[in-house]
């Protein structure tokens, strides 16, 4: 994976332009463009939807990108596009645009368009603000939780990419170190349970 | 002089980059060739660094000719300790039925404990002294890159060099550590080689604890210790080229910060 190319900030006429709420306007760079980085910079890569659901009119994506062993999980969404009469024009096309979206966000988590999410442009986008561990340290979730989460994975043999897809399911975190201390307690609790299953 | 920052910005080794790669070539590979950034620090490696700080500057003040008030070093070690917890970059992980208070405490008691055992030098010759070595095998030839690292503290003790390297860990170091960590051997070779006549090895270790114990030890270092370490990069060298990066999975896999952010090893 070639780290430089991937965070290279894009050029301004890759950049594009979309009204968004409050009358601001928007700055973002369209799939082709993340694509075409991941292509440059990375010797293989691979982008899964792991979970899609359409609801209160909108589609929402679990997806995870593997690049060059890399793996990133996060969700996308897309508002579900009506006619004039209300009705839904495509389910497809508005889970299309919510994989992208969730490509886009994954790849943001290898640095991919990171000025656009709360970098030198942070006044411009209205892109998600990046996760954050909890504030507190007391908080967080500890070492041991850490080795317990792993120990307890390796057992049941439940692999990282579908911890992570739990993980992200539960409370939509894409990092097992931004877990606090309450949640990875009732992971660790949950999947010791569940041994006999797996 | 070249900074420690000037020498790390040219293709280089470290001890560390050795040890890393001797434990787990694929957590080297993540680590220097992918530059995973790590998904978290384990609170250790913040008391550590907020301890070499605090122990660096009352060096560095004493070879000014002053001396520093102890509840300034504390107080240096508290700020340090309390921007690497809250910093922006990877968070800080504690650990079980631990608070940040119980950090600060263990960090003040740790400093007290170093501080009350660590000798006046004559003189101090560096803190944080940066070196680069040409390591070369037993034909003379210098292997593809150098050694690059900074020693803790340099000082004049009794008309002797001694080099210290102050360490913090979980138990107290075994003899077998003492007896082959790389790190005293590579110092003692960069030392011998900016023109300093038999440097003095001094590991100075502090259990991370409220009751800490502190090791000064002095442990030999001869030729094998440096014909090892030398053999060693050079194998670790060929390895790299060849392309080895297989993972060594064991209890360490658990806790592994650059692991858990590739995501590739757990």
């Amino acid at each position: 994976m070639k780290r430089d190319l991937l965070t290279k900030p894009f050029r301004q006429d890759q950049l594009k332009q979309r009204k968004g709420n409050l009358g601001k306007t928007l700055i973002y760079v369209d799939i082709a463009a993340v694509i075409e980085r991941l292509n440059e910079a990375c010797d293989t890569w691979n982008f899964e939807v792991i979970k899609y659901e359409v609801q209160d009119g909108e589609a929402i994506v679990l997806g995870k990108l593997t690049a060059d062993g890399v793996v990133k999980m996060t969700f996308g969404g897309s508002n579900l596009t009506v006619d004039r009469e209300g009705s839904i024009v495509s389910i497809a096309d508005d889970l299309k645009a919510a994989a992208s979206d969730a490509l886009k966000k994954c790849a943001s988590l290898l640095g991919v368009a990171l000025e656009l999410y709360g970098g030198s442009r942070k006044d411009e986008t209205d892109e998600v603000p990046r996760e954050r561990a909890p504030l507190t340290p007391a908080e967080r979730i500890t070492t041991r939780q850490l080795a317990a989460l792993g120990a307890t994975c390796k057992r049941q043999g439940i692999p990282h990419g579908e911890l992570l897809s739990m993980i992200a399911a539960r409370t939509g975190k894409g990092e097992l170190a931004h877990l606090t201390r309450h949640e990875a307690s009732s992971l660790i609790t949950e999947l010791s349970g569940n041994g006999q299953g797996h | 002089m070249k900074t420690l920052e000037q020498l790390r910005a040219e293709p280089h080794l470290s001890v560390h980059s050795i040890r890393t790669w001797v434990d787990c070539p694929r957590k080297w590979k993540l680590k220097y060739v992918d530059r995973i950034k790590p998904a978290f620090r384990p609170v250790a490696l913040s008391l550590g660094t907020s301890l070499h700080r605090a122990v660096g500057h009352v060096l560095l003040e004493q070879a000014a000719g002053r001396t520093v008030k102890r509840e300034h070093a504390i107080e240096l070690m508290r700020a340090t300790l309390h921007a690497e917890i809250h910093s922006d970059g990877a968070p800080v992980l504690l650990e079980d039925d631990e608070t940040e208070t119980d950090v600060h405490e263990k960090a003040k008691a740790m400093l007290n404990s170093v501080l009350d055992v660590l000798p006046r030098p004559d003189r101090v010759i560096g803190v944080e002294l940066p070196f680069r070595l040409e390591l070369r095998d037993e034909s003379g030839r210098a292997l593809a890159l150098p050694l690059v690292g900074a020693i803790d503290a340099v000082t004049v003790e009794a008309r002797r060099t001694v080099y210290t390297e102050l360490k913090s860990s979980k138990r107290r170091w075994s003899e077998d550590q003492l007896a082959f960590d790389m790190q005293l051997t590579a110092y003692g070779m960069a030392l011998r080689a900016a023109g300093f006549t038999e440097p003095v090895p001094r590991l100075l270790a502090v259990t991370k604890a409220k009751v800490p114990a502190v090791q000064m030890e002095s442990p030999h270092r001869g030729q094998q210790d440096e014909r090892d370490l030398v053999a060693t990069a050079a194998s670790m060298l060929r390895g790299i080229k060849a392309g080895v990066d297989h993972p060594v999975k064991n209890w360490a896999c658990r806790t592994c910060a650059v692991g858990a952010a590739a995501g590739a090893c757990q």
